[in-house]
């Protein structure tokens, strides 16, 4: 038995990285199954439903799937597991939805044994206009809720019912626009079919999903609707947009409610889902209404659900989502997978990290004991109040000092939860605090400034969370956080993966026996079973920080 | 025993009969010339296409189990209880034809012997002849069951979780469902309980597990690994320890060995049907064609059809034992095929399976920063500190260990340490205790333990 795959009937794959042909095998496997753990030399990977579908949707079948398994697998496949790959993968092509001639109506088709089945299934039911043997009539604006009522019946859909005619875009890719090997690959992925099909691209935080998203609007040149999920994000689509492309200025637009949407619109998740005072949603009824040939939906893992109503309403429009992770909090992937489509593309940061397009980061944990005067205030705390009072723990201020001081000529940002403690602390570090109240002007300025170097410490509130572009910061220091999701645990950390030369480190402030212990431990790990390397240290022992070389933070290479 | 041994122990008589027999031309009075014209003429190829159908046809099922059960020698009464109602003169005809020789050499008794080099090439010919309305395929179905060493592992998992769990038994003596679903669970292969009908005759527990945990159970209980002790509650004995000791293909033998005795009583011809499933080559077979062909060898037993019999209680368990791999084709018709473990199994000359490796001794441990050991190796004596300290996540092909607060304090009450749960990590792991977890560790230590004074305990031994 040469195999090196741990094959559970759970769908569980656990594989060696550390055996010769592990990186060939590796790029089968992930056509099939979600990478869902990397801890050298261990990686784990799991196969479900919605993974067979995508394998399915890329075209690989089910015996070169059970005969790939076989070839690797240390021992006997399980049965069940066969059973299920089997099951999953046949689902795909089974259903197809596809438009009637005048666009009146749109036509399921499938078996008819299954047809029958599906047809008797609650929602389907009530959408239905007429049910025959050659399959079931639906209204074309029920494309999307079809679509998301089979996915939760256990059935994707083909979606072959079209595109809108959509407007041209005279836009051009400029000469300096090069794209790097796996960026070309996405763009590749998203024109496989030749004229562009709607679907999920996947890259880590910093590598460029911005670039891939323009170059695929420069490619196929059409109306394009850009949601991102926030406003800065939705600033620099427009300066990137700019800077690498030939498009007239006037063609290129933040949404604004008073104007028409230009050609190119950037807007807001949250702006689409505002209401009016009479509880209308004008923005999206006006945004919904354009040709668009394009919608990019910047971030999609955060794509609120109310605002799959949007991603309904568009499904005439091809889709592109762009995202970090897969990953969401609430458990709606299957909603996401059939109103945006399947994924097309996914690379790994590893591999990117050792081509050197990524910076490595080192995660590190310092325990702080407790301020005194602060323990008695937690000791009589209610519970709610515990994690707040432990969060603003006031000997965390004089680790940030030792920290800011110990990489003296690093970028760094300082993350909060909690504005007072971190007003606290930007006095005492003496560096600008940004926080939900600063006027966008001035929050300009400062991430300019920071970018430029001319401010080489930031103290940011939650406000900072979300895809703004915080270039050649190496190290993050966070001083509280709600720990409870893994977004902003990616999130934060992406900000520290812009290349910018060495190694990044990501701090995070723990008081000792605190509740904030217990919380830290699942950010950890989320963490390390994404991948990076964690240290645990006391705060008393952060001026010798073991196994730690802060040299290269300071600019040496490795 | 060799054809010339057999010769050379026949006497004057035995090889005259022959000689008429076949009207060869040699000198009846030296049994030196005899033996070399026998000898001579029985391995020639044409002679044994000549006559080789004259001893097997007609005979070919109490030939098959001659063939079975002339690995030793037999006595005239189980030689004529084979052919009973088929030749009654089965004796004289087989001696004159030369291929069965009695011999005195063992214990001075009469007994009878088939030359080694006979009985190999009758057996060719009864499976080639009863292959020929069998269908075969190189092709098998793409989807099928196979267990490996599947059986072993589970048994592995079952004993370490009868000694972390209280399990009370019934009145009757059998585990409560609640516990029996658990233990379900975590095994490799799935079943279900059962659901009522009609069990008995097929073992001890039959009539309260499923099939394939009832022959596990019962072949634990059966080796004195296991006690239904007085109080109400299931144990582990000391004696499982030889369990742990053994190799894996040892303790498949062990199991195929009970299977067999356990399964014979009620399928009567058990050991002739598992060698010829042992002698068939390693294609896939359709699993009906051959029921039809072995079917005179199968009896129904009460509340089993002969189809049944052959489904459930041999293709079915032979699976179960990783001799035969199964699967269905989109016809949804039935096939097998024999393993390399189910080969080495059933033929002890077959080329021997690859054993999955052993190192009990070794680093086999990873102990990953999300508080995660992965076992790497079969090891079941490490595996049972393991789960004293941590909590099974994931059985299998690969078992997945996972630490946390409440398991290491369990690991504490039954009278271990931090400390030395460590130091049992840091010796079995491959790759460094991440700093992480031992840090973490540590921490608890100070919770658990009141500053990990505790008496530091070996473990690993």
């Amino acid at each position: 038995m040469s195999g090196f795959l741990y094959i559970h009937a759970d769908g569980t794959v656990i594989a060696r990285s550390d055996v010769s042909g592990y990186e060939s095998v590796q790029a089968i496997l992930g056509q099939f199954a979600e990478l869902s753990q990397q801890l050298d030399p261990i990686h784990v990977y799991r196969l479900h439903p919605l993974s067979l579908w995508q394998a399915a949707a890329r075209g690989l079948t089910t015996d070169e799937v059970l005969r790939f398994l076989r070839r690797h697998a240390v021992h006997p496949l399980p049965l069940s597991l066969q059973l299920t790959i089997q099951k999953e993968m046949s689902k795909w092509g089974q259903l197809e939805l596809v438009m009637g001639e005048d666009g009146a109506y749109m036509m399921l088709h499938g078996a008819a044994g299954l047809l029958e089945e599906l047809s008797r299934s609650a929602p389907l039911t009530h959408w239905a206009m007429n049910s025959t043997q050659r399959g079931i009539r639906f209204r074309p604006e029920q494309r999307a809720d079809v679509k998301r009522a089979l996915a939760r019946l256990g059935y994707p859909v083909l979606d072959r019912a079209g595109y809108h005619m959509s407007s041209p875009l005279d836009i051009s890719a400029r000469d300096s626009l090069r794209l790097r090997d796996y960026q070309q690959e996405a763009v590749a992925a998203f024109f496989a079919d030749g004229s562009g099909q709607s679907g999920i691209i996947v890259l880590p935080c910093g590598a460029g999903k911005t670039v891939v998203g323009i170059a695929i609007l420069a490619q196929l040149k059409r109306h394009a609707l850009i949601l991102t999920p926030g406003e800065e994000a939705a600033g620099q689509w427009k300066r990137e947009l700019q800077r690498w492309t030939e498009i007239a200025e006037e063609a290129v637009s933040i949404y604004d409610p008073r104007r028409r949407p230009s050609p190119v619109t950037i807007t807001t998740y949250q702006r689409v889902a505002a209401r009016s005072k009479t509880g209308l949603h004008r923005n999206l009824e006006t945004l919904t209404r354009h040709p668009w040939g394009l919608v990019i939906y910047d971030e999609v893992h955060v794509l609120p659900a109310p605002l799959f109503r949007l991603a309904a309403e568009l499904q005439g429009v091809r889709r592109l989502g762009l995202t970090a992770t897969l990953v969401r909090e609430d458990g709606l992937a299957a909603d996401v997978f059939s109103l945006i489509g399947p994924k097309l593309y996914e690379a790994q940061w590893k591999p990117l990290e050792r081509d050197g397009y990524l910076a490595p980061v080192t995660c590190v944990e310092i325990d702080v004991p407790w301020h005194s005067q602060d323990y008695e205030r937690y000791r009589v705390a209610g519970i709610r109040e515990r994690h707040r009072v432990a969060s603003e723990n006031r000997a965390k201020v004089a680790v940030v000092c030792e920290l800011v001081q110990r990489h003296s000529e690093a970028k760094i940002l300082i993350f909060g939860h909690y504005v007072e403690s971190l007003s606290m602390i930007s006095h005492a570090v003496g560096c600008p605090l940004i926080t939900g109240r600063t006027p966008k002007t001035q929050r300009e300025d400062l991430y300019e400034s920071f970018r430029e170097g001319r401010v080489r410490v930031l103290a940011l509130s939650r406000v900072a969370n979300m895809a703004i572009d915080l270039p050649a910061a190496t190290v993050a220091i966070q001083v509280s956080g709600l720990f409870g999701s893994r977004q902003e645990e990616a999130q934060r950390l992406g900000r520290l993966l812009r290349p910018a030369g060495g190694s990044g480190m990501f701090y995070t402030l723990v008081t000792e026996q605190s509740v904030e212990q217990e919380k830290a431990r699942h950010r950890q790990m989320f963490l390390v079973e994404q991948g990076y390397r964690y240290e645990k240290v006391h705060a008393g022992n952060v001026s010798w920080l073991e196994g730690v070389s802060i040299g290269a933070l300071d600019g040496v290479p490795e | 025993m060799r054809l010339m041994e057999c010769l050379n122990d026949a006497d004057v008589l035995t090889l005259r009969k022959i000689v008429d027999h076949y009207g060869f031309s040699c000198s009846r009075h030296s049994k030196m010339e005899m033996i070399q014209e026998i000898s001579l003429t029985f391995r020639s190829s044409r002679f044994l296409g000549q006559y080789l159908p004259m001893w097997t046809d007609g005979r070919e099922f109490p030939l098959l189990r001659l063939c079975v059960s002339a690995v030793r020698p037999l006595t005239d009464e189980e030689i004529d209880g084979v052919f009973y109602g088929v030749d009654s003169n089965i004796l004289d005809s087989a001696l004159r034809e030369g291929w069965l020789f009695s011999t005195t050499r063992i214990d001075g008794r009469r007994l009878y012997v088939i030359p080694d080099e006979l009985r190999r090439v009758m057996q060719e010919r009864l499976i080639t002849g009863l292959l020929q309305c069998v269908q075969q395929s190189a092709e098998g179905p793409a989807v099928f069951a196979e267990e490996g060493y599947a059986l072993s592992h589970d048994l592995d998992v079952f004993l370490e979780y009868v000694d972390h769990h209280d399990v009370l038994l019934t009145q009757g003596g059998a585990m409560y469902k609640r516990h029996l679903v658990q233990v379900l669970q975590i095994l490799e292969v799935e079943e279900d309980v059962l659901s009522g009908g009609w069990r008995f005759g097929y073992g001890r527990r039959f009539h309260d597990y499923p099939d394939r945990f009832a022959l596990l159970y019962d072949f634990a209980y059966h080796a004195g690994y296991l006690e239904e002790s007085a109080d109400g509650r299931l144990r582990t004995r000391p004696a499982r320890e030889e369990w742990i000791s053994m190799k894996p293909a040892q303790r498949q033998r062990a199991f195929l060995r009970f299977y067999l005795s356990l399964y014979r009583r009620p399928i009567l011809r058990l050991p002739v049907l598992t060698q010829v499933i042992g002698w068939t080559p390693p294609r896939w077979i359709r699993s009906d064609s051959m029921f039809q062909a072995l079917e005179p060898l199968i009896n129904e037993y009460y509340y089993d059809t002969k189809e049944q019999v052959w489904n459930t209680r041999i293709v079915k368990m032979l699976t179960h034992l990783g001799i035969l791999r199964t699967g269905e084709d989109d016809l949804g018709r039935q096939w097998f095929q024999i393993t390399k473990l189910g080969q080495e199994l059933l033929t002890p000359d077959a080329i021997p399976a690859v054993e999955p490796q052993e190192n009990d001794g070794g680093r086999v441990l990873i102990v990953q920063p999300n508080f995660d050991i992965l076992v790497t190796a079969e090891t079941p004596r490490l595996t049972a500190v393991l789960a004293q300290f941590a909590d099974l996540k994931q059985s299998g092909t690969l078992r997945v260990y996972g630490m946390s607060k409440s398991s290491l304090e369990r690991g504490i009450r039954e009278g271990g340490t931090i400390s030395g749960w460590l130091e049992f990590l840091t010796k079995y792991s491959q790759t460094p205790v991440p700093g992480n977890v031992e840090r973490t560790l540590r921490e608890w230590e100070q919770s658990l333990q009141g500053g990990g004074s505790g008496e530091e305990i070996s473990m690993g031994s």
